[in-house]
């Protein structure tokens, strides 16, 4: 029997071991070390899932069969659907979790999964053998065993030489106290791998009953619960949402800050690794961005069950002296009890070009690598990451091809590719202006996108499988029903009075009237009689049904549009460049292009068209260069 | 062996008489072919990299001309290859006599933009400066050579370049928004956009416009000289060229076929069209003339009608087409004048009396054209001072983001969310980037190969 191991029990852990297990079945065991089984699913910094970008990924888990979405679906305490004012393509899911239950959720998941099995203990070690291609042995374990396996999937997130900084302390330990991994550092270097150094941080935790709530914004959850997870039935949560807070930084805050600079870890040059420019810590902002009077704070719960509250926006590196006047500055925490202080982290991870789009180490057979390790930051990233490369270990050991996702067909192609294509200089965090394909690319069709690929993958049920066909006709059919249906002046006119849209002289589709700014879909809908729905399909799910056809045909234009680019794009990526390609040897290629491509070697010319340092003019060259050569060998057989 | 390794020669300089012409070679064996047909002044050629050398170019034992020569070792020249360029002297004789001992030892002449196309290939430019390149070696006048060298410089790609950024600001500004939904205080400012937006389009409004100049200079305006038979149209031909090249009789009917020359006035280069007379014919070849003459006549921008003067009696009009500008010309003022400026109506047409034969009037003829040159208020004189588009498939490109953008603000105008509006933003900012050839392309193979038929 095959054997997998996972190392780390992070979000990207637990996905991956999932989705091998799940495809591996009964031909793999699937073990998952964790430094500490009480860590699992930990989310050390904030307590939410979702949010821009982000929201896209945990709905395109769900879609590949991942956990995530259904995990936060059973454990929410506040869920909002952001840029409701926006267009389709860039809603955004953002729920806030219950942090402990979400952990039992997922630990219960995990342990409940057949030839899963969970091992608390530090990997040191992935041993090695050098053959034709290097090929992996096992793992060794902190207990001094050794444990035979044939795959390994590294998911050891923030862990990997961990400092803690506090200020002017500095604490060999992992996120929220957890214990450092101190040896696979160096056990990656040995394996041949580029280690980059990153930074990242978290706010400090507040006591409730310290907050002056009523100096602070409510922000409630929606009433209209839409959940991540396609499988969720919203009509079956029952549960009280709580309420977030917001408040803004005042100038007596900024002046702490400025006064103790020196101070921060960050700025006395007690950290040299890169920090995020996507969720900076409270000194960045007012040294990078002096001209802005405040910034907004939010406070969170972090679950039902306690009374920590989380302080997002105020992530910082400053001594705790300094950080309990900089908190206190801000309205409504004029008296806050801090119970954990933040900090700010450093950790060791890859250089993600080294990987291939299916997250495999390119020099190393059976070595993948997913989440923080590959230099992105986020619970979501992560996860994503994990489902693909745990699916591909599985896929891989049983003689399948891997899974990959081009940018065209999801988040997380446009996340995977532009980690091993680009690498990344800071910790990486998935926004919608990273999509091309913004609109084609929506959180509400992520199932017509990828559950087809995850059932091909065996991630997907055929139970589940089935539901998404019977919806999938439905939408089709329903498209095909407002297309044909014409109405009359007589029959659409009073409607159209009513909602203030110019009368029509003469028949029109109702798809036609769907596309007025104006008008929605269920509006229009009722002028072709009640549609038929299928016996046993939910409210919900007929809702679905009834925005999929709405989107679809309000923004039939826009969607054909980025379709054409999108195949464009699909013609670069099917023009494929052979691995051996000796680019050291194209002349026209330009010194830099050449030594990018032959370090990177690209699967495609799409790829190759996105790594830094090739321009359009070395692509010509590259293109011409493969052209003569096909030329040449024609010409050879004949 | 690829058709790249052949070394290749070719006259450098414009054809006619100059104090100099140099004669070029390219590719690995340019240094063993100049070894065999070049003798320096003193002692054997050693040949150093950008240094010049004085010697005499020989084809066997024969003397060709006395020379400077330079060579400029790979990748340090052009092509990125080994070149040799010889400084002979000006005119057809030394210059071909050169090229011909360079040939004869193992050079192939090179195609039309052939050292372009290895400059290129190897990296040397990219497309856009390619192309430039191309309008240099295909300029029919000196405007245009001008502005090829501009757009070579960059001047074009700055203009382009502000453009782009603008919408990218825009871009950002939307994503801002979407991706920091907390952050309401960084949101979009939907009418920044629309304030901001005419501003930029004004100025890709005019980049446009400039195309149509820029297809002047490319190919020239297209200028039919029409009239009856007689009137001296080739005679006028002859006198605006300042040689010989249509031959003149004064049977009526001598031009059977359409000449075209080129020329310059004032830096506007014309396609000089010469026709048949128009008239009705039973000599089938003369009939075919005629039917070529109205074809002609119908493509022109320029009509350049003539008339006899000396000749009462004859049509006075010429029905031009919309687009179409015209010139009248009462030829033959030399003679006795039975047609009269002020007898012809012709509206606005400018008017202008000469004789072709005697050179009277032409002065005022050619400030004529100049004039009638002028498009939409824009003085071809004055692209000197700008950049001019002058490729067609940048003016498409142009075009394209301009409706992009256009559609877009109309999208912003009806209530169209920000990010919906945003993927016709980004289809200009694309556009504007394939302009300058930093967008990847895909078809961008074909068209190289569509343009410098390599392989063939």
């Amino acid at each position: 029997m095959k054997h997998i191991v996972i190392i780390g029990g992070g979000h990207a852990g637990c996905e991956a071991a999932l989705a091998a297990a799940r495809i591996g079945r009964e031909n793999i065991r699937v073990t998952l070390f964790a430094m500490s089984l009480d860590s699992i699913a930990m989310m050390p910094c904030n307590p939410c899932i979702g949010g821009s970008a982000k929201g896209h990924l945990v709905r395109e888990i769900d879609a590949l069969g991942g956990e995530m979405g259904r995990a936060i679906d059973a454990t929410f305490l506040q869920s909002r659907m952001l840029n409701a004012s926006k267009g389709p393509a860039v809603y955004s899911l953002r729920a806030q979790a219950d942090k402990k239950r979400y952990m039992q959720y997922m630990k219960r998941v995990l342990e409940n999964t057949p030839n899963l099995f969970l091992r608390e203990g530090e990997v040191l070690e992935i041993i090695v053998v050098d053959g034709e291609r290097s090929r992996i042995t096992g793992v060794r374990v902190e207990s001094g065993a050794v444990i035979a396996c044939d795959t390994v999937v590294v998911c050891s997130g923030t862990y990997l030489h961990a400092r803690c900084l506090y200020g002017e302390t500095v604490n060999s330990v992992g996120p929220s106290g957890q214990r450092s991994a101190r040896k696979l550092s160096e056990n990656l270097r040995a394996l041949g791998f580029t280690l980059q150094r990153f930074k990242t941080g978290t706010p400090a935790r507040v006591h409730k009953r310290s907050i002056d709530f009523s100096k602070m914004a409510k922000q409630d959850g929606d009433i209209n619960l839409v959940p991540f997870s396609f499988e969720t039935d919203p009509a079956e949560i029952h549960r009280p949402q709580l309420p977030c807070y917001l408040t803004y930084t005042t100038h007596e805050t900024h002046e702490i800050i400025r006064a103790n600079l020196h101070r921060s870890a960050m700025y006395s040059g007690l950290i040299d690794a890169t920090g995020t420019r996507y969720c900076p810590s409270i000194e960045d902002k007012i040294v990078r961005f002096a001209d802005k009077e405040r910034h907004p704070v939010f406070i969170e719960p972090e679950g039902e069950d306690t009374q920590e509250m989380y302080v997002q926006g105020m992530s910082s590196a400053l001594p705790e002296d300094v950080q309990i006047q900089v908190y206190r500055s801000v309205p409504g925490l004029e008296n806050c009890e801090i119970m954990r202080p933040a900090y700010a982290i450093e950790y060791d991870c890859i250089d993600a070009t080294m990987l291939t789009p299916g997250l495999e180490a390119k020099h190393i057979r059976g070595l993948f690598f997913a989440g923080q390790i590959n230099g992105s930051s986020g619970y979501e990233e992560a996860a994503a990451q994990g489902l693909l490369a745990g699916a591909n270990a599985a896929l891989t050991l049983c003689g399948n091809a891997p899974m990959q996702l081009t940018r065209a067909q999801g988040y997380i192609g446009v996340l995977v590719d532009d980690l091993v294509t680009k690498g990344t200089q800071e910790p990486y965090r998935m926004m919608t202006s990273r999509a091309e394909y913004r609109l084609l690319l929506r959180q509400d069709n992520a199932d017509l996108r990828l559950t087809p690929l995850g059932y091909q993958s065996k991630l997907i049920s055929e139970k589940r499988y089935a539901q998404f066909q019977q919806k999938q006709g439905k939408i089709t059919q329903e498209i095909i029903r407002m297309k044909s249906t014409v109405t009359s002046p007589e029959g659409a006119n009073p409607m159209l009075a009513q909602k203030g849209s110019a009368p029509i002289m003469s028949g029109i589709k109702l798809a036609d009237l769907i596309k007025r700014p104006e008008l929605t879909y269920w509006d229009v809908a009722p002028l072709a009689g009640e549609a038929v729905f299928d016996e046993g399909l939910t409210p919900y799910v007929r809702q679905t049904i009834c925005e999929q056809v709405n989107i679809q045909l309000k923004y039939e234009g826009y969607i054909a549009m980025q379709q054409q680019e999108a195949e464009q794009f699909a013609k670069a990526e099917a023009r494929t460049l052979p691995p051996d390609l000796d680019y050291e040897s194209i002349t026209g290629l330009r010194l830099e292009a050449r030594q990018k491509l032959a370090k990177l070697r690209p699967a495609n010319f799409g790829q190759a068209s996105r790594i830094t340092g090739v321009s359009p003019a070395d692509l010509s060259v590259l293109m011409i260069y493969m052209k003569t050569r096909e030329g040449d060998r024609e010409r050879s057989h004949a | 062996m690829s058709t790249r390794n052949n070394t290749i020669a070719a006259i450098a300089t414009p054809s006619g008489t100059g104090a100099l012409g140099v004669v070029r070679l390219s590719g690995v064996a340019a240094v063993d072919i100049v070894r065999k047909i070049f003798v320096p002044v003193k002692g054997e050629w050693k040949p150093r990299s950008h240094r010049m050398v004085y010697g005499t170019i020989v084809n066997g034992s024969a003397p060709i001309d006395e020379v400077m020569l330079c060579y400029m070792r790979a990748p340090r020249s052009f092509t990125r290859e080994d070149v040799v360029e010889i400084y002979a002297h000006g005119g057809a004789l030394p210059l071909h006599g050169v090229l011909n001992a360079a040939l004869e030892n193992g050079a192939r002449l090179a195609l039309p933009g052939e050292f372009t196309q290895r400059a290129f290939l190897n990296g040397r430019i990219n497309l856009t400066q390619a192309e430039a390149v191309m309008d240099i070696i295909n300029a029919s006048s000196d405007t245009a050579r001008t502005a090829g060298l501009r757009q070579l410089g960059g001047g074009l790609s700055n203009k382009i370049q502000a453009c782009r950024n603008a919408i990218m600001k825009w871009l950002a500004h939307i994503s801002l928004s979407i991706d920091y939904p907390e952050h309401e205080e960084e949101a979009a400012n939907r009418e920044t956009i629309l304030h901001e937006a005419s501003a930029v389009l004004n100025d890709m409004q005019a980049l446009l416009k400039t195309a149509v100049i820029g297809r002047i200079l490319r190919e020239g305006i297209k200028t039919a000289i029409v009239g009856a038979p007689n009137a001296g149209k080739s005679t006028l031909l002859n006198a605006i060229l300042g040689e010989d090249r249509a031959i003149t009789h004064e049977l009526p009917g001598t031009t059977r076929d359409t000449l075209t020359e080129q020329i310059q006035i004032g830096g506007i280069p014309l396609v000089l069209i010469d026709t048949a007379g128009l008239r009705e014919t039973d000599d089938p070849v003369e009939q075919i003339g005629v039917t070529r003459s109205f074809a002609a006549a119908r493509d022109a921008q320029l009509i350049l009608y003539v008339v006899d003067g000396s000749e009462a009696g004859q049509a006075l009009e010429y029905g031009i087409h919309e687009g179409q500008q015209q010139i009248t010309i009462i030829n033959k003022c030399d003679l006795p004048q039975e047609v009269h400026q002020g007898l012809i109506d012709v509206g606005s047409v400018p008017t202008v009396s000469i004789s072709a034969k005697t050179g009277q009037g032409m002065d005022a003829l050619f400030t004529a054209i100049q004039q009638a040159c002028l498009t939409s208020g824009t003085s071809i004189a004055q692209v000197t001072e700008s950049d001019v588009i002058t490729r067609e498939r940048h003016r498409i490109l142009l075009e394209q983001a301009i409706a992009q953008i256009n559609n877009a603000l109309n999208d912003l105008r009806a209530g169209v969310a920000e990010d919906i509006a945003a993927i016709e933003l980004r289809g200009a900012y694309l556009s504007l980037g394939h302009i300058l050839g930093v967008e990847y392309a895909d078809d961008i193979v074909d068209r190289i190969f569509a343009e410098f038929c390599v392989g063939k």
